[in-house]
């Protein structure tokens, strides 16, 4: 039976049988959005999502149910059907204390709105001057989540997370020639500072009003963090509990050993104030925390979810997430955290009489994630001589191998990290450095 | 299982609500998704679950600014739509005065037309058919560690209305999949997938047997490959890269929205300019039934018209949303889309196709001292000027013959240029369905098609490391 409406009924109403093994979680999100788009209308948007989830494991099958409007009992009725020919797993339940509530204040207040337009305006008017045909796109965003998990255990926990983005960039195009900026700024306790991202525009702007031609070859370049985020997925792909579980990667007897350059240091922290999927619990209700994925270069932890732990001989140390609301519960980081070192974004620079900056890579990700070879345009780089940005390059290919630049090639790792949203090309959020990178190929078209 | 008496009143409850509205326009969308997901890895189940999602969305436009609301469950509709009239009218927008073209109101019913429902294969049978596959693909070569797949099918119910006197509600059936086989051996892993989709036939899960054997013995095969040398190539496409190509390369760049409001793009996207050779036809069509990219509606209730992109190598139409539509001046063509009710509906391509040329797929090699021959397709990507798109499986051409299997193709192009070096058009036409989908502006897998025959380009830029 179809139910149209929310049925009435909290989570913690739940009948388990005493021969139960299960959890379930409610989860319900709120968001609030300002978009304007060049030679397009306003668009004020506020969405409310809500999300039932329950899981039985019976006899070691998982069963499964998820709904947006069901009754709690219909739910577990269900699940428990369902694990009468689930899969085969090895998850079990998480141990979240009894009675015990974590909750934080929400952010969120109705006279945000009048500020969150401000902050709209302020940035779509600088965009506007940075020339008469650059044609602007900014969003300003409010996403709040409240999680209400409980198990058939009688562990009880309830958490909010909420999170202000700005994303800002636009584009102007001069015959055939394309040159785009965009850049986004995260903050957990209010608007973010628009006047760095506004900058950091204004600064691409500019340096890709001239061009340059250079010849192919290799060239160190600066990787900055939408593209260095780049280079972390095949690294992510090796180290989560798919490719562990089906024996495809070549890290899974590797741990303690040197995997990457012993500048890198990689966590999954999900106690960072401003990251995206901060909580004390991940969405299978294991408490989390700021673990080592890779220190200095050395294999720590693999990113693993209840089952894959298990299946792996593992403990669970909160890795499993969902990539979108009511997709199925994946083996992810929490944020995905790179160490930044210390150099500045102008000693990169100055480390190399000539180099190139990369911001922006059409394509770059791998064709084998567990080989790591990445290829991709460069929609967004720059010649530097001197430690200066003298302009733009055009009809460039970049290939590297992600492991092979994450370690004999890495050079520097830079102290700016900004935050790279979840996305299309990204499982997880990360909070990600520039990567000066030496040796790598670029082709040219000629 | 719904029952009449429900979706007359569903409809009817939605043109009251539109039509009491003092909005300039306003649509409201109520949905039903029923979604069915099952992974596998070798011989056993990893993962299946089935969710429902009920909800809908208003959205609104008030003095050129949108509301924009959506929602789970079905309650509160009113309250709904003046929160979205509250949105569009609370601030201090500045919006210049903005009217949509008005489009001819739609009244229609529209129920699913299939050929083998997936909805009525058992769990279980859709399990042991992936299954069947993962045996297959292990006995093919001794070198297949794994076989991973993930199949889905997923039914859609759509009420929608609008205060212009539209009413339709519609049925929608969305499947598809792929099956992953990853070769390894000392020398390192190599991997290669067989997608499929259909909106009308679960049949298509059923005719892999050869498919899946074939991507056993090419991932063995390109084991030892070695990567390609980055550089110019002339290169052919089969049928499945050149409808990506015609995606990438071309549609986004037709979607009207990236346009609006850019006297640049504007100035240089402008009908009747010639940007491939005489014999290249583009077009993009929502009425392939059958096709993962099928829609004879759009999400903004607007029929679905077939739209030439470029008709004799000139560029002749854009894709476009009501929005869009008004704002140049041009006619709305069924292009408005949305992934979910989450989701306010833009400009989307549906079926993007590459009209059959005249070529025979040999012919297209004649003459290639070195070129890359690129077949199947990983994805690709675009930011309306630059393109790249990952090949599956890549061959050398050396003197007019495929010799070798190489790793890494990765082909590049600037989208002004590319389309004027395709100099030959194959009459190898294909249906490719795949089970991916498109992205944009945070809305994916959105279904697409892509029908294309083999095609040859001159002077192709191809990543690649060892220079």
């Amino acid at each position: 039976m179809i139910e149209f409406g929310i049925q009435p009924g909290t989570i913690d109403q739940i009948k388990w049988a005493g021969t139960d093994l299960g959890d379930a979680g409610e989860f319900s999100r709120q968001s609030w959005s300002m978009t304007m788009h060049g030679g397009q209308s306003p668009v004020v948007r506020h969405g409310s999502e809500h999300l039932r989830a329950v899981r039985v494991v019976c006899n070691g099958r998982l069963g499964l149910a998820a709904s947006r409007t069901d009754a709690w009992d219909n739910l577990l009725r269900e699940a428990r059907l369902a694990a009468l020919s689930g899969p085969e797993t090895s998850m079990d339940v998480s141990e979240v204390p009894g009675g015990r509530v974590y909750m934080s204040k929400s952010h969120w207040d109705p006279h945000m709105l009048p500020k969150m337009e401000v902050t709209l305006r302020h940035i779509y008017e600088n965009l506007q001057e940075l020339s008469p045909d650059f044609r602007p796109s900014v969003t300003v965003s409010y996403y709040e989540r409240t999680t209400h998990f409980v198990t058939s255990l009688g562990g009880q926990a309830a958490w909010l997370h909420g999170y202000w983005e700005v994303t800002a960039g636009g584009r102007q195009v001069d015959g055939t020639d394309f040159h785009g900026v965009s850049g986004v700024r995260i903050k957990g306790d209010g608007i973010p500072d628009t006047a760095s991202l506004i900058n950091d525009l204004r600064e691409r702007f500019q340096w890709g009003k001239s061009r340059r031609t250079i010849e192919s070859g290799q060239y160190p370049i600066v990787f900055l963090p939408p593209v260095a985020m780049g280079l972390f997925g095949p690294v992510l792909a090796r180290l989560s509990g798919p490719a562990l579980v089906a024996g495809n990667s070549p890290w899974k007897d590797q741990q303690d050993q040197q995997i990457l350059s012993s500048m890198l240091s990689l966590f999954s922290d999900a106690a960072v104030p401003d990251g995206p999927q901060t909580g004390p619990f991940d969405d299978e209700g294991t408490a989390t925390s700021r673990h080592p994925l890779i220190a200095e270069g050395i294999l720590k932890h693999f990113v693993l979810d209840r089952d894959a732990s298990r299946r792996l001989g593992h403990e669970p140390i909160g890795m499993g997430y969902r990539t979108a609301f009511n997709a199925p519960i994946q083996s992810l980081p929490a944020n995905l955290m790179v160490l930044p070192g210390a150099a500045s974004f102008s000693q990169l620079l100055n480390r190399f009489p000539h180099l190139l900056v990369l911001n922006g890579w059409i394509g770059g990700r791998p064709t084998n994630p567990m080989r790591g070879d990445i290829a991709g345009n460069a929609s967004d780089l720059y010649w530097v001589e001197n430690g200066v940005v003298v302009g733009r390059v055009k009809n460039a290919v970049i290939s590297v191998n992600a492991f092979e630049a994450l370690r004999g090639q890495l050079l520097e790792v830079g102290q700016e990290a900004q935050w790279v949203t979840q996305g299309m090309m990204q499982a997880a959020p990360g909070n990600i450095p520039p990567l000066l990178i030496d040796r790598v190929d670029v082709a040219l078209k000629q | 299982m719904i029952d009449h008496a429900l979706e007359d009143g569903v409809l009817s409850t939605l043109k009251t609500l539109a039509m009491q509205t003092s909005a300039d326009d306003l649509e409201i969308r109520l949905e039903l998704n029923e979604t069915t997901q099952i992974d596998t890895l070798d011989d056993r189940i990893i993962r299946q679950s089935h969710v429902s999602d009920i909800g809908g969305n208003v959205r609104v436009l008030v003095k050129g600014v949108y509301g924009f609301v959506h929602f789970d469950g079905w309650e509160n509709l009113a309250i709904h739509v003046d929160e979205a009239i509250l949105l569009a009218t609370w601030g201090h927008h500045q919006a210049p005065p903005f009217h949509m073209t008005p489009t001819a109101p739609i009244q229609l019913i529209q129920r699913l037309d299939v050929k083998e429902n997936p909805l009525t294969v058992p769990l279980d049978g859709k399990g042991a058919l992936l299954r069947h596959y993962a045996d297959i693909a292990h006995s093919a070569h001794p070198t297949i560690k794994s076989v991973t797949t993930r199949y889905f099918d997923r039914y859609r119910h759509l009420w929608f209305a609008n205060n212009h006197g539209t009413a339709i509600e519609q049925e929608k059936l969305d499947l598809g999949g792929n099956i992953i086989v990853v070769a390894r051996d000392r020398q390192g892993v190599a991997q290669r997938g067989v997608s499929f989709g259909s909106s009308n036939d679960f049949g298509v899960v059923r005719q892999l047997d050869d498919a899946v054997h074939d991507a056993a013995i090419t991932a063995a095969s390109l084991l030892d490959a070695p990567e390609i040398v980055g550089g110019e190539y002339t290169v052919v496409v089969d049928p499945q890269l050149a409808g990506v190509f015609a995606h990438e390369a071309f549609g986004h760049l037709s979607e009207a929205d990236g346009q609006v409001g850019d006297p640049g793009l504007l100035g240089e996207m402008y009908l009747g300019r010639q940007f491939g050779p005489e014999n290249l036809h583009i077009y993009d069509t929502g009425r392939d039934l059958g096709s993962r990219g099928y829609l004879p509606i759009d999400d903004e209730g607007v029929a679905a018209e077939d739209v030439d992109l470029i008709k004799d190598g000139v560029l002749v139409g854009r894709l476009h949303s009501r929005e869009t539509a008004a704002r140049l001046g041009e006619t709305p063509t069924g292009n408005a889309r949305a992934l979910h009710y989450r989701f306010p509906p833009i400009v989307r391509m549906r079926n993007t196709v590459i009209a059959p040329g005249t070529a025979a797929l040999d012919d297209l090699f004649q003459g290639i001292g070195k070129g890359i021959y690129a077949k199947g397709s990983l994805g690709g990507q675009t930011n309306g000027e630059l393109f790249t798109f990952l090949a599956a499986e890549a061959y050398l051409i050396e003197n007019g013959q495929v010799t070798r299997p190489l790793r890494n193709a990765v082909l590049t192009g600037n989208v002004f240029s590319t389309l004027a070096q395709i100099t030959a058009v194959g009459n190898d036409f294909t249906r490719y369905e795949s089970g991916g989908g498109c992205g944009k502006a945070g809305q994916m897998p959105l279904p697409v098609s892509h029908h294309a025959p083999s095609l040859r380009i001159e002077r192709c830029l191809v990543g690649g490391r060892r220079q």
